[in-house]
């Protein structure tokens, strides 16, 4: 037996703990017993496994560590989990953010982007926790009232694309939580829409309620189509769906108000269960819309667009001008703390701006992009390449 | 020739409220409903008359009419000489300026120093002897356009467009009344669209010019309406024979496309501007004429315009190092915090900059040369990064500043970018300037003027490397028989 490098062996630890934090949040998800209990442990567990995972980022992620020491920020003077230095989401592209040697990684999931410069990739130590996460958030916001359904997902297959972070998603989701039925329907990059709409038909006639779930440029496509073929489908009553991940210029901009539109006029999914996430390759937990969960539980209905965080990680919206806490209803930057990240960063620096709100936040858009007004190049222009002659 | 609704405008802007009336003529709005004109702060509200296409096709017909029976019977003088007068009117104290400059300030966000003297400017700029110097500058005087003018064995004359339609981008205050000149200066009647940025210095000099040549006043309009709307840019294009469009490089392609293929377009899309400070320059008893100006640059207008410099080269081997100019460059932008403060940014511009630092914060664990001097929040930035790469800023006051071992390797820098290119401000030495501007001018870039001018071009500044007048005109020529 070889032995073990200190960062495998004390990361598998504190796996344990995470999953034993994700396991207790499934249970609050869960209810009926003890729901205030739960959730003061839970609260309590947050504070202290924070610092211990900052510990032991600091002291096996080299980048982090250096960044940490430039800001005069250490284990030594670092005392609650606010008082974390986040991380800015680039350094997933400039960096190898992994606790691990990076060959014991498990598995690496890269972004979408052009260049190698211009994707970020994100090591995974072990996917045990993320798939924890990633099937008990799925759960508590898309399938509350039951244990699976049919879930029929509007992108590739992880065989398809094996560095994407969301393919492997939606196929470990339909592993655990499909129903039989369950099915992909991309294929070679290629949405097969009348394939879809024949099954969508099939699903009407059965009267049997389906999940779909893909990215949001997909159902974009799909809407396209219905539109243009004239399909229109009244889905069985508990039907839903779920998007995630925007547009990236995969299709045009379409705002979530658009989607539940659509969602209802032409599968006849009502709004509240037509759900958006929030997430990206660089974090392993989601953050969901909370109308499906709460109207499926009869609980008061939340604002649309509002994303709930799962107990395992936390959302701070901050001033940009002082990278403290934006008062509530004030726009700012979004940060991540996300104790699924064990192997890569807990603690993030977005370059989203959102709002935050009683419930949760609101995502209002991406920082890149924006930058100019009138005739002074945006720097995201330059950059992508589209500032230069060929 | 007054009009009801102007009269009760006692400051030309508003009804001594705070309510902006941001179009021209007044009688647009008679039984219209209203669009309230987005962006507004420091309690002011501007609001337009909805137009639909229809009014908007109808309003570029009677343009046209009018071209054909007032501006082409007008001496180019009497033009020149109502605009100066109108632009008198807006002055302080010049009747009209009352609270146009404050309004300005409050509703941009710039500061009031900035914006006194952007105005200052825009009208100094529109003086008799400067609109003159232009005709001068480009047609040999303002004969060509008033009648048949003998030249190489044929007579010639130009014809501005009938109608000249202006979409303004409205990052600059006041600009917008040069491109408006030059197109009244080719007797073409001119039917503005102004920016949410920006939108009532042109309907104010419009009154302005209402007041002083009444008849005048009649040829041009001021207009607005919400982004997106298609439906009343394809009305206003279908009687115009130009339109000149400042913006990013987005909408220019969008408007590109959808306009008549006979339709004369003068686009300004996206530009980058940037200073060169010269070995010889780079001295810290110098820094008063280097980095102070520099600092003034970057400052005015917070790098929004489009001949704001956002990155600067500096020459290694003179008395200071480049990273030392960094430091000196920093040090005046310190000074220059708060007095007068940066316009606000929103939480989108901030996190841009904050990229930027992190960029920096990160490429320095890496073990690059990049050093980062900034304020406590966003107000201002310094980064010294040993790349040479030319990299726009997020702007608002944040600049990179980079090494250059001579100054012939910049043309190669910045040669990929070439489309890009504007202004470059230099401090260089008197006896080096004319082959760095050869060597610049072949790389792409279309101005060179001495630190502390980049911001404040003349009014015969070829924008973009073109002239206006040049590309709208329409030459007429008679050949006389032998």
């Amino acid at each position: 037996m070889t032995a073990q490098a200190p960062a495998v062996r004390e990361g598998r630890a504190l796996d344990e703990r995470i999953a034993a934090l994700i396991d207790r949040a499934d249970r609050l998800y869960r209810g009926g017993e003890e729901t205030e209990t739960i959730r003061a442990a839970l609260a309590n567990d947050f504070e202290q496994l924070a610092l211990v995972l900052f510990e032991y980022q600091y002291r096996y992620s080299e980048p982090y560590r250096r960044l940490c020491q430039a800001r005069s920020r250490t284990p030594d003077n670092v005392a609650s989990w606010r008082q974390i230095p986040l991380i800015p989401i680039g350094a997933f592209r400039r960096f190898t953010l992994s606790c691990v040697p990076e060959g014991e990684a498990e598995r690496v999931f890269e972004s979408s982007g052009t260049t190698s410069s211009s994707r970020a990739r994100h090591h995974l130590a072990d996917s045990g926790v993320y798939d924890r996460a990633l099937v008990t958030s799925f759960r508590a916001y898309m399938l509350p009232e039951q244990e699976s359904m049919p879930l029929w997902i509007l992108f590739p297959a992880p065989e398809e694309m094996p560095a994407s972070s969301l393919a492997y998603f939606f196929g470990r989701l339909r592993r655990q939580v499909g129903a039989a039925g369950s099915a992909h329907f991309m294929k070679d990059g290629r949405l097969e829409a009348e394939r879809l709409a024949e099954r969508l038909r099939a699903a009407e006639r059965e009267g049997r309620p389906i999940c779909l779930a893909g990215a949001s440029f997909s159902f974009v496509h799909f809407f396209d189509a219905c539109v243009r073929e004239g399909w229109r489908f009244r889905l069985p009553a508990g039907s839903r769906m779920v998007d995630t991940g925007g547009f990236k210029g995969r299709s045009r901009e379409v705002s979530a108000g658009q989607m539940r539109k659509w969602a209802e006029e032409l599968l006849g999914i009502e709004p509240a269960f037509a759900v958006n996430y929030y997430g990206m390759s660089e974090l392993c937990s989601q953050h969901y819309d909370a109308a499906l969960r709460r109207r499926a539980l009869g609980l008061a209905p939340a604002e649309a667009g509002v994303k709930e965080s799962p107990p395992w990680t936390r959302v701070r919206i901050l001033d940009p001008e002082t990278l403290e806490d934006a008062p509530e209803g004030s726009e700012g930057l979004i940060a991540h703390y996300d104790m699924a990240n064990r192997n890569s960063a807990f603690a993030i620096l977005s370059e989203d701006v959102g709002r935050r709100t009683a419930d949760g936040f609101v995502m209002l858009g991406r920082a890149q992009g924006s930058v100019a007004r009138g005739c002074s190049l945006a720097v995201d222009e330059m950059l992508s390449g589209a500032g230069r002659e060929a | 020739m007054t009009d009801g609704l102007t009269e009760g405008l006692t400051d030309g802007l508003t009804d001594g409220e705070t309510e902006i009336a941001a179009f021209w003529p007044p009688a647009l709005a008679r039984g219209r409903r209203r669009w309230e004109i987005p962006g507004g702060r420091g309690g002011w509200s501007a609001w337009t008359p909805r137009l639909g296409p229809e009014d908007v096709k109808k309003l570029a017909a009677e343009l046209a009419a009018r071209r054909d029976e007032i501006l082409l019977r007008r001496p180019v003088e009497e033009i020149i000489e109502a605009v100066a007068a109108a632009c008198e009117l807006l002055r302080p104290g010049g009747g009209l300026n009352g609270r146009w400059e404050s309004a300005l300030a409050d509703w941009t966000g710039y500061a009031a120093s900035s914006v006194s003297r952007g105005c200052r400017y825009a009208l100094d700029e529109l003086r008799a002897e400067r609109m003159r110097a232009l005709l001068a500058d480009v047609f040999g005087g303002a004969a060509v356009l008033d009648g048949f003018v003998a030249a190489g064995g044929r007579r010639l004359r130009a014809y501005g467009p009938r109608v000249t339609v202006q979409i303004a981008a409205g990052n600059v205050p006041a600009v917008t009344l040069h491109g408006l000149a030059r197109a009244l200066l080719l007797k073409s009647a001119v039917l503005v669209k102004s920016a949410s940025g920006e939108p009532f210095s042109v309907p104010l000099f419009c009154r302005a010019l209402h007041q002083v040549d009444p008849e005048l006043a009649r040829c041009v309009a001021a207009v607005w309406w919400p982004g997106g709307e298609e439906d009343l840019e394809a009305a206003a294009f279908s009687e115009a024979e130009a339109v000149v469009a400042s913006g990013g490089d987005e909408a220019i392609a969008s408007l590109h496309r959808r306009l008549p293929a006979h339709v004369r377009f003068v686009a300004y899309g996206h530009r980058i501007s940037l200073a060169v400070v010269a070995r010889e320059m780079s001295d810290p008893g110098l820094w008063p004429r280097t980095a102070a100006p520099l600092a003034d640059e970057i400052c005015h207008f917070d790098q929004q315009g489009c001949v704001s410099p956002q990155l600067v080269y500096v020459e290694e081997g003179g008395r200071a190092s480049p990273a030392q100019f960094a430091e000196a460059l920093a040090a005046e932008l310190a000074e220059r915090e708060g007095r007068p403060p940066r316009s606000p940014v929103g939480p989108k511009e901030a996190a841009a900059i904050l990229r930027a630092r992190s960029e920096a914060e990160m490429a320095a664990i890496e073990g690059r040369d990049v050093r980062l001097h900034a304020s406590e929040g966003t107000a201002w930035t310094v980064i010294y990064d040993e790349d040479p790469v030319l990299r726009p800023s997020p702007l608002f006051r944040t600049v990179y500043v980079k090494p250059v071992g001579d100054l012939e390797r910049l043309p190669g820098i910045l040669r990929p970018y070439r489309r890009h290119l504007q202004t470059v401000g230099h401090a260089v030495g008197r006896e080096r300037l004319p082959a760095l501007a050869a060597a610049l001018g072949e790389a792409g870039v279309v101005r060179l003027a001495p630190l502390g001018s980049m911001s404040e071009p003349s009014l015969l500044w070829r924008q973009d490397g073109r002239s206006q007048l040049i590309e709208l005109a329409r030459w007429v020529e008679v050949e006389e028989g032998g």
